[in-house]
Formats: structure tokens, C-alpha cells, sequence
């Protein structure tokens, strides 16, 4: 569920979007702990509040309350997750939930009230007072889609966020495909069972990322140079930006300044020395 | 019965060739090919559950009860799959590529087919896209894999909500249905059985989009002055039946007993 900012209300309600109310606003943070806890839960700490006294009466009062409503299409997940305060932790089981979740933070009455008013509100409400229903929303805000990566450390397991396929023919380039989870590659099927055959060897990993993941995320990069956003909500691309975002370095703004092949080689922590480091290391213990 | 996924770059080589691969699917008695074509075992075991076996496909049964069948039996066997699991893309496409390739085939009367003369290939590939693997939407692509559908509409709807459901039209029911995003919502959910289950216990047959589609729709409107997650699911089930009550009242199954030569 997202709210969008165009949807009509009948009555005045407050968002970041939104005119409705001249100077009074909802404040919504919802902060995911980093790792699940020990029942596998994914733990939320919500914290929301306004400074509207005329909602902050209802509050009180117990017309209305605060909730979160947590989505996952993927797997027909859609919860609520309601408060009178508006500090408090939600706790969703990981077994649950996969790909997406659509958070959105809302204020809404608990029971019907009659003659709602604010003095905060924008001219054209002047003079107007508004029954309104159980359920109905007086504040919201929707949050960033959250991305559910599954595997958090991404470069030591190349596989975690790039998946390599057998084309059936031979002797055909090797092409890639970005799908909303993972960056594919398809070799050709003799290139491909050579791979299959040393993928799995340490010693020759890096030199594998380097021949063929290397030049893959370069052309990636290349294509998000050009437009980032339509891959935004793509597990790789957060994938991506944590990348960086753990460098404290942001992730958009390098797209904008750095050339793809810099980029490529920064992400994968400078695969062409690890590879001919490695290679070195084959050749000299066959001569020696 | 070895339940195995398929490892997901077998499943990339798999569903990124369909266009050379094809005619297998419509031709080929056993799954033998799978393995020539992703050039290893492309199969992981997952668990071993006891034998079950899905509907006979050569019993006279309509689709629709197939159908109806199959959700309480797969989903009877494979209750111990997460939704995060029963989401994965890589069980599904083992399941249909493994244990039940002969099923899955003949569900889609492969088997009858003598020639491949007259066999639209691009048709016949989006259709094996959906039916072997997933493709569509989010929600859409849990109901369009042959043997995923039965487990999430098991799920969803649990033995009580099948039966209230009830087999005629089962699929295009299930479909229009699950594919909402309220149904994701227990209480919103629950709403809805208990207003197919109303009429149920009453003998009446609900249509698909005279009733129950209409009664969706007017619960969205509702949905869109509040948040309909608030609803109990009694409230639910109220609005949707005086909705239809009001608006096309089902008629009354009329039954004849061939004993008393009278109608019930």
C-alpha cells in the first residue's frame, strides 16, 4: 500500500505532500535493526508524532492512534501494527516476507468522531467542520520501499547478488540480464561448464570476477550512469548502494561523477590485482 | 516422494532457453532432457514427505474441481513450506521440472499432442513461462504456476474458505480474489470467507462478477475513505453481504429430488 499524494480526501489530512494544514506536520521515522533477532524476526523501531494539537487531543482522548501498516506482495503479507504512543517496535517473522515491503506510517481514529476541526487548516477548509469515521486517516506518510536482500555479505560469494546460466549455444557471447533481484549472466554452454568446472576453486575465483563479473558491472554501471532510477527498487541496486553506503560514501552521487569502469573496479575492491595475484601464485608453484 | 528445487542458475539456463527448448516440454514423456540441457543434476533435495497423489486428470473431474482438489491436497502435504519459501521461484520450477513434470504435463493435455504442426511457439512459450515457471506481478506469479497456485490458494483461504469457495469457476474465482492486495490482511481475509460462507449456508451460488466481484469493488470504495485494515472481519463480511443483498440478490439453489419428485 502507498498513499499517493494526488489521492482525494473529503476532509483535510496531514502530509508531507499536502497542503491541507499551513504549518503543522507529521514526523514518521521507521528504523530497521540491521540483523533479525533471534526468533528470525525483522524488528522495526517506529517513532511518530505531529505537533497538530487538535490530533494530539484525539490521542489522548483515545479517538484515535497511531499505525504502521507493513506490506509484502510477494508473499500476500499486509499487517497493521497500531499504538496510542507513538514510540513503539514491530516485530515481523522473516519467514514471512520476501523481495519488498511497503511501509506507511499513519495517524487514524479509533472510533467516529463528529465536528473535526483545526485551526491550522489551509483557507479553503474556513469555517468547516467534518464528521468523520472509524478508520479514517488524519495523517500518513509513506516510506521508502524497503529491498530484502537475502545474503548481506554480497562480494565474498559472488552468487549472492549475480547468478551465472548455460545459454545452449557455443560459441556466442556471454550476455547479461537485470531482473528485480539479481544481475544474470548467460555464457555460452561450452564457456559455461568450464566455468561450472572451476567456479568453485578459491585460487581461481578472483580471476573468474575479474574476467567475467568485472566487465559485467561495468556495462551495469554504464546503463545506470544513464538512468539509475528505473532500477531503484532492484535488490542488486540496494544491494549496490550498501556497498558503498558502508564506505560512508554515497552511492548516487559517485554514479554521477565517476566513470563506470572505476566504479566497477572500486565495488569489487580491485579485482585485476587479485587476479594476477593470483594467477602469479598458479604459475610460480608449476615452476617451482 | 524427494521433494528437489532447482538450483537457480538451472533455472536461468532452463527458462532463458525455452525458445530451443520448447518442444521438449510438449513432447517429452520424462524429464531425462532437463539434465542433458543445464549439463549437470540440476536438481537440490529439499525434504523427503510421504507419497501423496494430486487429482486424477483422467477421472472425468472438471477443471474446476481438479483444481479445488488439488489446493487441499498439495497444500495438506506442503503446509510446512513458509510463504517466503512457497515464494521462491526455484521449488515451484523443481516441483513442475521434477516429481510432477508427467503431471503438470498432462494437466495441460501435452501428452495428447501427436505433432507440432499448428503449435504457436510464442504462445506455447508464454504459456510454459507461466505454467512451468513464474511470470507476471508480484501476487499474479504465485497464481499462475501450475502446482504454486494450489498451494496459495490452500493458504490463503485454508479447508473452511476452499469450501466456501467451492469449485465451480474455482480459478478464475481464486484468481480475481487473491490477487487483491487487501486479501494479504487475516482479518480482511477471514471478512471474506465469512461472506462467501453466508451465502454458502444459505444454498446460494454466488456469480463471479455479479457478486463477488462487485462486492470487492465496493469494498475498496469503502477502503478508500478509510483504512479497510481497520475493519474486523465481521465488518467486512457485513458490508459485502448487504452489498449483494441490496444491489443483485443471488437467487436460491433450486434442487429436485428425484426421491420425493418435489423440490427442495
Amino acid at each position: 500500500m502507498k498513499i499517493k499524494d494526488q489521492r482525494l480526501f473529503t476532509y483535510p489530512v496531514l502530509a508531507n505532500g499536502r497542503d491541507d494544514y499551513k504549518t503543522c506536520k507529521f514526523f514518521a521515522k521507521a528504523t530497521p535493526h540491521t540483523t533479525a533477532d533471534a526468533a528470525g524476526n525483522l524488528v522495526f523501531d517506529v517513532d511518530l508524532s505531529t505537533d497538530c494539537a487538535e490530533i494530539n487531543r484525539l490521542i489522548i482522548n483515545g479517538d484515535a492512534e497511531y499505525l504502521f501498516h507493513v506490506e509484502c506482495p510477494t508473499t500476500i503479507y499486509r499487517k497493521i501494527f497500531t499504538n496510542a504512543v507513538g514510540k513503539f517496535s514491530c516485530k515481523i517473522p522473516l519467514s514471512l516476507v520476501k523481495d519488498t515491503l511497503y511501509l506507511v506510517a499513519f495517524i487514524v481514529l479509533r472510533r467516529d468522531v463528529k465536528n473535526f476541526f483545526c485551526a491550522d487548516w489551509n483557507d479553503d477548509f474556513d469555517g468547516l467542520k467534518f464528521d468523520l469515521q472509524r478508520g479514517s486517516i488524519l495523517a500518513y506518510k509513506n516510506f521508502e520501499t524497503l529491498t530484502l536482500v537475502e545474503d548481506p555479505n554480497l562480494f565474498k560469494n559472488v552468487g549472492s547478488i549475480f547468478s551465472i546460466y548455460r545459454k545452449l549455444a557455443d560459441d556466442v557471447p556471454f550476455e547479461i540480464n537485470l531482473t528485480t533481484q539479481k544481475i544474470k549472466i548467460g555464457l555460452n554452454a561450452k564457456d559455461y561448464d568450464l566455468y561450472r568446472r572451476y567456479y568453485a576453486n578459491p585460487t581461481l575465483q578472483p580471476i573468474l570476477n575479474a574476467m567475467i563479473i568485472l566487465p559485467a558491472l561495468v556495462s551495469i554501471f554504464a546503463e545506470l550512469k544513464q538512468d539509475a532510477q528505473e532500477h531503484e527498487s532492484d535488490a542488486w541496486f540496494s544491494a549496490l548502494k550498501a556497498v558503498y553506503g558502508r564506505q560512508k560514501l554515497d552511492f548516487n552521487k559517485l554514479l554521477a561523477e565517476e566513470d563506470s569502469l572505476t566504479l566497477a573496479q572500486e565495488v569489487m575492491g580491485l579485482p585485476i590485482t587479485g587476479a594476477l595475484q593470483n594467477i602469479a601464485q598458479i604459475v610460480d608453484t608449476e615452476d617451482s | 516422494m524427494e521433494l528437489c528445487y532447482l538450483k537457480g542458475d538451472a533455472l536461468d539456463t532452463l527458462k532463458g532457453s525455452l525458445d530451443k527448448t520448447f518442444d521438449k516440454y510438449l513432447t517429452q514423456r520424462d524429464n531425462s532432457w532437463v539434465i542433458e540441457v543445464c549439463g549437470e543434476n540440476p536438481f537440490v533435495t529439499f525434504r523427503d514427505v510421504p507419497d501423496f497423489e494430486l487429482a486424477p486428470l483422467d477421472a472425468g473431474l472438471d477443471v474446476g474441481e481438479i483444481d479445488f482438489r488439488n489446493s487441499k491436497i498439495l497444500y495438506k502435504h506442503l503446509s510446512f513450506l513458509t510463504p517466503r519459501q512457497a515464494a521462491d521461484e526455484r521449488f515451484w520450477a523443481g516441483f513442475c521440472h521434477g516429481a510432477f513434470y508427467d503431471y503438470v504435463r498432462r494437466r495441460w493435455g501435452y501428452d495428447k499432442i501427436d505433432n507440432l504442426r499448428g503449435v504457436n511457439k510464442d504462445e506455447t512459450i508464454d504459456k510454459l513461462r507461466n505454467r512451468f515457471f513464474f511470470d507476471g506481478g508480484s501476487r499474479e506469479k504465485l497464481l499462475t504456476n501450475t502446482l504454486s497456485k494450489y498451494w496459495w490458494a490452500g493458504y490463503v483461504f485454508s479447508d473452511a474458505g476452499l469450501d466456501a469457495l467451492g469449485s465451480t469457476d474455482f480459478y478464475s474465482k481464486l484468481f480475481s480474489i487473491a490477487s487483491r492486495s487487501f486479501i494479504g490482511n487475516e482479518n480482511l481475509r477471514n471478512g471474506f470467507v465469512k461472506f462467501l460462507k453466508h451465502f454458502k449456508d444459505r444454498g446460494i451460488t454466488l456469480n463471479r462478477e455479479k457478486h463477488i466481484q462487485a462486492a470487492m469493488i465496493e469494498l475498496n470504495q469503502v477502503g478508500g475513505a478509510v483504512i479497510l485494515d481497520c475493519l474486523s472481519a465481521d465488518e467486512v463480511a457485513e458490508i459485502m453481504i448487504a452489498y449483494v443483498e441490496k444491489n443483485s440478490p443471488p437467487k436460491k439453489n433450486v434442487v429436485f429430488d428425484t426421491r420425493t419428485a418435489k423440490i427442495k
